[in-house]
């Protein structure tokens, strides 16, 4: 980035609050530990259900443990699957998009419909097809969320590889003789990285919420892990009498995934000038 | 136009076919053998052979995705549910998708209403008050779980809203269509038609929220480029007041995008749906597909994604067909 862009993007005040927050946040799941004296997975009969207090101060869930360790706890696990699951649409979206856009006619065509074929699926039910083929786990949903997600990457490659291989240094590039491989991955590509950051950054959130949609159908992480939308299932169970758990779990998973926004938002006004603010 | 239904009919086909290939082969290929399932694990070798036999499960799985393909296309046949004992899916099904399908239905009007309002408000006061408060709440919509604000209204409105199911259980009426309000329209019963429409308010709320949201953004960066455009400016020149320059010349052209978010919204709604159900206790396909995976109920999640699939397939081309009435250049573009 350079430093016009960078200027750009600090001084985009939404996008700088959308960046301390998710400072904040990772900075709370790493730190955790040394901030609350309870153990997450600690459960005590005597201590069911609390509201917030100065010892729990988010209360306790029905097993008696401390809501606000196990939130900053399940940050970890949440934000491992967000970044995780786009990595994962990242790596297989990117070479599926930019090889169809490069190549053109039939490969282009069939990688394509490929493309649209997962398109054709509500996000949502093809994490669940996904999940229930491959059983419960971290993994699964990293992979089920990652499917989801490969579409607008292949999309967002395809189109800016159209658009740049036509341009001069390309064909300068060709003329010194490079191979196909070449041109593509290292002439291209890092040309066509700005709208895929910004996509990444937003489809980081989008990650976290088909995730928790997942784990709250029950189709997620093993029960009992401290994730959030585990979380939010399981306080879903007893809102009615206890709205705690189901409260911050929710509204971590909101708050998170406003930041990435926030921030996407801000990266793509300062890496992507045709883009208007209005 | 005729040719241009025929060619976009033609197409959806070989795309179904491959919806429904997916589909069956990853909510076949679960962990564990669904002969457990039906039989537990005590039975004898020779009674699971002859279970396999008859249900198809020893054939290649091509043969029996054309199997379960005929038994639906021909006689809307999805098989019986090894958990509820002997229930037949697809008649469940039947019971459950218009629930769905209003619940969607519902949710995509409020959405639509009130993102083309917002958005409309946004992009005719640009800079003001309402403007960035709309875009804030649009912002906040998108980031927030359908399930959680479900919740959230729950515990806002759920004394003034009832909610839990879409009709009172007492109420024994004729369900010739499965849709609540039309039901209870139908039957004459205005009493259950304001229960009915009670129970339906806080979750179509939710449901529509984020919809709504990005309905309200597009529709505010369309109508602001529809606004500074030259014919717009002409317009105002003529001495057209405000209200007719927004309303009769920017907004039906600044729609054109949005129908096609509108399509693209159903398959989030029908997803979301999915969540927002289990939340407020809707008895539609988002419930039972719940309910069938905490049972490990596989043949019975196959069929309702199955059918929620091919829903969205068949809107998907209802909206490419609209869309072409509305933009001529698609149905006389190049093919």
């Amino acid at each position: 980035m350079d430093r016009r862009k960078l200027r750009v993007l600090l001084r985009h005040r939404t996008a700088m609050l959308g960046l301390a927050l998710l400072v904040v946040i990772a900075a709370l799941a790493v730190a955790v530990r040394w901030v609350s004296p309870h153990d997450p997975d600690e459960m005590s009969a005597a201590s069911r259900e609390l509201g917030p207090s100065a010892s729990y101060w988010f209360g306790t869930d029905n097993s008696g443990r401390d809501i606000f360790t196990r939130l900053w706890v399940g940050a970890r696990v949440s934000l491992l699957i967000g970044v995780a699951s786009v990595v994962f649409s990242i790596a297989i979206g990117v070479p599926l998009g930019a090889v169809a856009g490069y190549a053109g006619g039939r490969t282009d065509m069939l990688l394509s419909r490929l493309v649209d074929l997962l398109l054709s699926f509500p996000g949502i039910l093809l994490a669940i097809c996904i999940a229930a083929a491959m059983g419960t786990g971290l993994r699964t949903v990293v992979i089920a969320v990652g499917v989801v997600g490969i579409p607008q990457f292949a999309r967002q490659a395809r189109a800016s590889v159209l658009q740049l291989r036509e341009l001069e240094f390309v064909a300068a590039s060709r003329a010194l003789g490079a191979g196909h491989a070449r041109i593509l991955f290292l002439d291209i590509l890092p040309n066509a990285l700005g709208p895929l950051i910004v996509l990444a950054t937003l489809g980081v959130g989008g990650a976290i919420l088909t995730a928790a949609g997942l784990s709250f159908l029950g189709l997620g992480v093993e029960t009992g892990t401290p994730e959030w939308g585990a979380m939010l299932h399981d306080g879903y169970g007893y809102w009615r009498r206890s709205a705690g758990l189901a409260l911050f779990s929710g509204l971590a998973i909101s708050t998170t995934v406003l930041a990435f926004n926030l921030f996407g938002d801000g990266l793509r006004d300062a890496l992507d000038p045709r883009s208007t603010r209005g | 136009m005729t040719a241009y239904l025929l060619r976009r009919l033609l197409a959806a086909i070989p795309l179904l076919v491959a919806v429904s290939l997916v589909v069956f082969v990853l909510t076949r290929s679960v962990p564990g053998d669904p002969v457990d399932a039906m039989l537990g694990e005590k039975a004898t070798p020779q009674v699971r052979e002859e279970i396999r036999r008859k249900h198809g499960l020893d054939r290649p799985i091509l043969v029996q995705y054309a199997i379960y393909m005929k038994g639906l296309l021909l006689r809307g046949d999805l098989g019986v549910s090894y958990v509820r004992k002997n229930q037949p899916i697809a008649e469940e099904i039947r019971r459950r998708l218009p629930a769905t399908i209003e619940l969607t239905l519902a949710a995509m009007i409020l959405s639509i209403l009130g993102g083309v309002l917002f958005g409309v408000l946004a992009a005719v006061k640009k800079g003001s008050f309402w403007d960035y408060a709309s875009m804030l709440a649009a912002l906040i919509g998108v980031s927030v779980p359908v399930f959680w604000l479900g919740l959230l209204l729950m515990l806002a409105f759920g004394g003034a809203f009832a909610s839990g199911g879409n009709l009172d259980p007492s109420f024994d009426i004729e369900r010739p269509t499965g849709f609540a309000l039309v039901d209870t329209l139908v039957a004459g019963e205005p009493r259950m038609f304001l229960d009915a429409l009670r129970r339906l308010v806080l979750p179509a709320l939710a449901l529509a929220t984020i919809p709504m949201a990005m309905i309200a953004r597009i529709t505010r960066s369309s109508m602001l480029e529809v606004l500074g455009s030259d014919y717009v400016r002409t317009a105002r020149a003529k001495g057209l007041d405000s209200e007719a320059v927004v309303m009769r010349h920017a907004l039906r052209n600044a729609l054109v995008p949005i129908v096609t978010l509108v399509g693209l919204e159903f398959g989030y709604l029908l997803g979301g749906a999915v969540l927002t159900e289990t939340v407020f206790d809707w008895p539609g396909m988002g419930t039972y597909i719940m309910s069938s995976v905490s049972n490990r109920d596989y043949l019975a999640i196959q069929g309702a994604v199955m059918m929620l699939c091919l829903v969205f397939v068949a809107v998907n081309l209802l909206v490419d067909v609209i869309y072409a009435f509305v933009d001529p250049r698609i149905r006389y573009g190049p093919a």
